[in-house]
């Protein structure tokens, strides 16, 4: 591995803990509790906390946080424009190098690539990295995940997707990282609805 | 007890489904540690007041995403850069990770070190960063919410990129 998928590896692994951060439940319950009932008439900040927001606010927590705070959200269109936020800068000159697109190539499953970088010209490690992968996924998951991002850089258009989409669901939900897990396997059935891997997504998922 | 109505159902359910997303943008876009509850706060009430302008079929994630990353601009303008430095691991957050020890403490290590590295880059290419990699909010959602053209998104993002692969080399240095 050369020292630019070493750091590519290591950047990745520090993305990888940020997206499973999450506040205590003590946090999101008081902010709830401080949350405005709206006026009747609607419209207007500064409403002191009622019970009956707050309680289905904290309701409404128990059930379906947990769910939500992984991008469980179907792709949508674009955010109304008169909502969007004001640029912070002034624009910098686009480059002339910018890929056409990061994410939207593959419209469902792969975890974006840390670089864009053409596909690599050794084959072998294209078989390889899967096979250390499928082997890593219940005793490194770490590992595993690590593996599967740097053949979907490498091979973004791999016949082996399924196969690489597979082994990465399984380590997630090894690792402990249920919410994700279940997010992408719905991704995963979506894109591969008769897939060979369909049964043991299924009860991955339904096993936590 | 009554009812909830329909404008407490909206507000109830946006905190339910993005309280935890909007406060992992609130941190990552580097609001310190003490100020991280009232920003959330701060977030749902802007959502609680524009409610009415939210369209049946937009991105709810997006919308959130951008109102954040204003919230989060503020914040760090009112207590300075030097400062978000200085806080961002005060309360260690629970994880959905597993649960050992050894694992807890390689989890964090790596967030410090993802906040820390964020911290070396410009505002601007930091929401961009945040928001498509970490959240992985698409790109061309990220651009409209930061009411940028796509090719800036891209040169912001690839420009985070290089800053963050000479914060891991660095890193990787110290060792």
């Amino acid at each position: 591995m050369n020292e630019r998928d070493a750091i590519d590896d290591v950047l990745e692994g520090w993305v990888e803990a940020a997206r499973s951060d999450a506040p205590n439940d003590g946090t999101l319950a008081r902010v709830a509790e401080r949350l405005p009932a709206p006026p009747p008439t609607g419209g207007g900040l500064g409403a002191p906390a009622a019970g009956g927001a707050a309680l289905a606010i904290a309701a409404a927590i128990g059930l379906v946080f947990w769910v939500a705070n992984d991008g469980s959200e179907p792709a949508q269109p674009p955010p109304p424009r008169e909502l969007a936020v004001a640029p912070v800068a002034a624009p910098e000159p686009p480059s002339p190098a910018l890929p056409p697109a990061v994410e939207a190539r593959e419209p469902v499953p792969e975890a974006p690539a840390m670089t864009t970088r053409p596909v690599s010209p050794d084959p072998q490690n294209e078989l390889r990295w899967l096979r250390e992968a499928r082997s890593f996924e219940q005793s490194a998951p770490p590992r595993a995940l690590r593996l599967t991002r740097r053949h979907a850089r490498h091979f973004p258009n791999s016949q082996l997707a399924q196969e690489r989409e597979a082994i990465a669901i399984g380590a997630l939900s090894a690792s402990g990282a249920q919410a994700r897990a279940r997010n992408r396997a719905a991704r995963f059935l979506r894109r591969w609805p008769n897939s060979a891997h369909r049964e043991r997504i299924e009860r991955l998922v339904a096993e936590h | 007890m009554v009812a909830p109505s329909k404008d407490e159902s909206f507000v109830a359910k946006m905190f339910a489904d993005f309280g935890t997303y909007a406060w992992r943008l609130l941190r990552y876009l580097g609001v310190p540690e003490a100020d991280l509850e009232d920003a959330l706060q701060e977030v749902f009430l802007v959502v609680h007041r524009k409610r009415s302008q939210v369209r049946p079929n937009s991105s709810h994630r997006a919308w959130i995403g951008a109102i954040a990353t204003r919230v989060a601009a503020d914040v760090r303008r009112k207590r300075g850069r030097r400062r978000a430095r200085e806080l961002p691991m005060a309360v260690p957050p629970e994880s959905t990770e597993s649960p050992s020890a050894h694992a807890r403490i390689e989890l964090e290590e790596a967030r410090h070190r993802m906040l820390r590295a964020l911290d070396t880059l410009k505002a601007e290419q930091r929401m961009v960063f945040v928001m498509h990699v970490v959240e992985e909010i698409p790109i061309k959602d990220v651009a409209e919410a930061l009411g940028c053209a796509l090719p800036t998104a891209y040169y912001r993002l690839e420009r985070a990129r290089e800053a963050l692969r000479a914060a891991v080399q660095d890193t990787m240095e110290e060792r």
